[in-house]
């Protein structure tokens, strides 16, 4: 009960400090850039393409830019800032201080991440004309939601274990691992976010047979089994942050 | 209450806390050592931030590394400047309070009480960016009260107070050390002079002494102590004080002044004014060593680097 207590007050707390303006700039940032570059390729397309090529432009700009960018953002730093804030110390010498926080910051990072993709998201899909335009946004707006889990939950696991360099680390994580290894037609493919949710979209938009010439980087494994390996992505790398942020000794000198 | 046995932390290579043990009963404790003198690691250890290398560390019996149910029964006010700008100070102290258990409406009851208790009622829907330093430090002290802690940890709590402000956070922990524990961190010594009975001297990751300020006093009654002595003749007063034994150093120091180095300061401050009466030599100014914790935590010092005779 007390844990909840404290992922509530970090959750309103965060939302509290949010209403800043440079904060407030950021998501209005990330809900600018999609948008933008869909009215961009809308004014420079001679004549209007395959309605389905919009969906792989919103998925590209909103499910994987726009998501990753505000999870980054929000999870990456999420140990680094108390340290040099120096308000760790008053968090980690609470009872439930430092998993509240690991916690707190994660579901705070998911609603913010995904009120400014699903805002996006709506914004983008009434200005251009992918073939069902619910459907795509629904799809795309679960696909969000995984994607966000999946990398803010391996975000969250190298803000715990390397504070200072995290930011660095989980864009290296996200640039070379996520997107090129995502796209290696192998087994290390599957334990990338992005395999997963690209074939999740193939499999929910029917997008398969249309793109057959590049199956390979798909898979033909039903829809839940994505999923569970998304869930069980997600679950362990929370976990092991769970652990790894309980056993953290952070000293003075890091503090500083 | 706490318990610490030969307990040695390093950072690396770094020793930050060097074979200290300890074994504090309920009360009141200064921490007293320089910048740098471990006294910091020692707290972290206390409140289970920071594991032992080597040792053992124990409060009421537990070891405080991650002990969840220890943390609610300690308050903690550390040395960190506090920089959430754009939020109050209740808003502050009501959410550490909620990480401590609470649910919102008992966390902003406790916040605005505790914020009461430092003198902060006026001020605690201000931002903390729009505070000076004593209010700063006041609201960290609040949020150390907040949950009504049994063992209070400050460390360097008077930093930034003014005079008023200094005086006001005295009474208030002497008020609470009447009936709860405290240990107090700090380089100034009148400071923990005023609030607490009894002190553990810290220098170089090693614990020097603990006691009350007469133990201290007892432990170095062996400690040969420095008096300055002006007088119109230097040399026959050292040579006196050398037959008579009644200082063990004596060292010159310009044209008229002596540093006499005794294990007998009582007696040495009787004796010289008669035997100066009785010689016709005129003392000028006798320069006695301070009574003040600085004297006996220089006198340490000195016995641990191996300085005295």
């Amino acid at each position: 009960m007390s844990l909840l207590h404290a992922v509530g007050a970090i959750v309103q707390f965060e939302w509290r400090r949010s209403r800043a303006w440079k904060r407030l700039l950021a998501w209005f940032a990330l809900v600018a850039f999609p948008v933008v570059n869909v009215l961009v390729l809308r004014a420079a397309l001679t004549r209007p393409p395959d309605p389905r090529l919009w969906i792989f432009t919103l998925f590209y700009l909103i499910t994987e830019f726009t998501t990753c960018m505000g999870m980054l953002l929000c999870v990456a730093p999420a140990v680094h800032l108390e340290l040099e804030y120096r308000t760790w110390i008053y968090v980690a010498t609470r009872p439930a201080g430092r998993h509240a926080l690991l916690i707190g910051k994660y579901l705070w990072a998911l609603i913010w991440t995904l009120s400014a993709s699903w805002t996006a998201l709506l914004l983008a899909v009434s200005l251009c004309e992918p073939p069902d335009r619910f459907r795509t946004w629904w799809v795309l707006a679960v696909l969000s939601a995984f994607s966000a889990m999946g990398r803010g939950a391996v975000y969250a696991w190298l803000a715990v274990a390397f504070p200072n360099r995290a930011m660095a680390l989980s864009v290296v994580y996200t640039a070379v691992f996520d997107y090129l290894v995502g796209w290696i037609p192998a087994l290390i493919n599957k334990f990338t976010v992005q395999f997963h949710v690209r074939c999740l979209l193939m499999r929910w938009l029917d997008l398969e047979r249309w793109i057959g010439r590049v199956r390979w980087v798909f898979d033909d494994r039903p829809a839940w089994e994505h999923l569970t390996a998304l869930v069980v992505f997600t679950a362990v790398f929370l976990v092991v942050a769970w652990q790894w942020i309980d056993r953290r000794q952070f000293t003075s000198s890091q503090e500083g | 209450m706490i318990v610490f046995e030969h307990v040695t932390k390093l950072y690396g290579t770094v020793i930050g806390l060097n074979d200290v043990s300890l074994d504090l009963p309920p009360g009141t404790y200064g921490l007293l050592g320089p910048n740098g003198a471990g006294k910091t690691t020692l707290l972290n250890l206390l409140c289970g931030q920071l594991r032992p290398t080597l040792g053992k560390v124990r409060l009421w019996g537990e070891p405080p590394w991650r002990n969840r149910a220890l943390f609610r029964r300690v308050g903690v006010c550390p040395s960190q400047e506090l920089l959430h700008r754009q939020v109050t100070g209740l808003e502050w102290v009501a959410f550490l309070c909620r990480l401590a258990g609470f649910d919102a409406s008992e966390a902003a009851r406790r916040a605005e009480q505790a914020l009461e208790r430092v003198g902060m009622a006026h001020k605690m829907r201000h931002p903390i960016g729009s505070y000076s330093k004593g209010m700063r430090q006041r609201t960290k002290l609040a949020q150390a009260l907040a949950h009504d802690p049994e063992l209070l940890v400050l460390d360097e709590p008077f930093d930034g107070l003014d005079p008023i402000g200094r005086y006001e956070l005295t009474q208030l922990l002497k008020q609470w050390g009447k009936d709860r524990s405290l240990i107090l961190a700090s380089h100034i010594l009148h400071e923990v002079e005023a609030v607490c009975g009894s002190f553990l001297l810290i220098h170089g990751a090693r614990l020097l002494a603990e006691g009350t300020a007469e133990q201290i006093q007892q432990l170095l009654a062996e400690i040969p102590t420095e008096l300055t002595v002006s007088c119109s003749d230097p040399m026959r007063l050292a040579a006196w004080c050398c037959q008579h034994e009644l200082a063990v150093g004596v060292r010159r120091e310009g044209q008229d002044r002596l540093r006499l180095t005794t294990q007998r300061p009582a007696e040495l401050a009787i004796e010289l004014p008669r035997w100066a009466s009785e010689n016709g030599v005129a003392i000028y100014e006798l320069t006695p060593p301070g009574d003040t914790l600085q004297t006996l935590f220089n006198s340490l010092i000195r016995l641990y680097r191996g300085e005295v005779p």
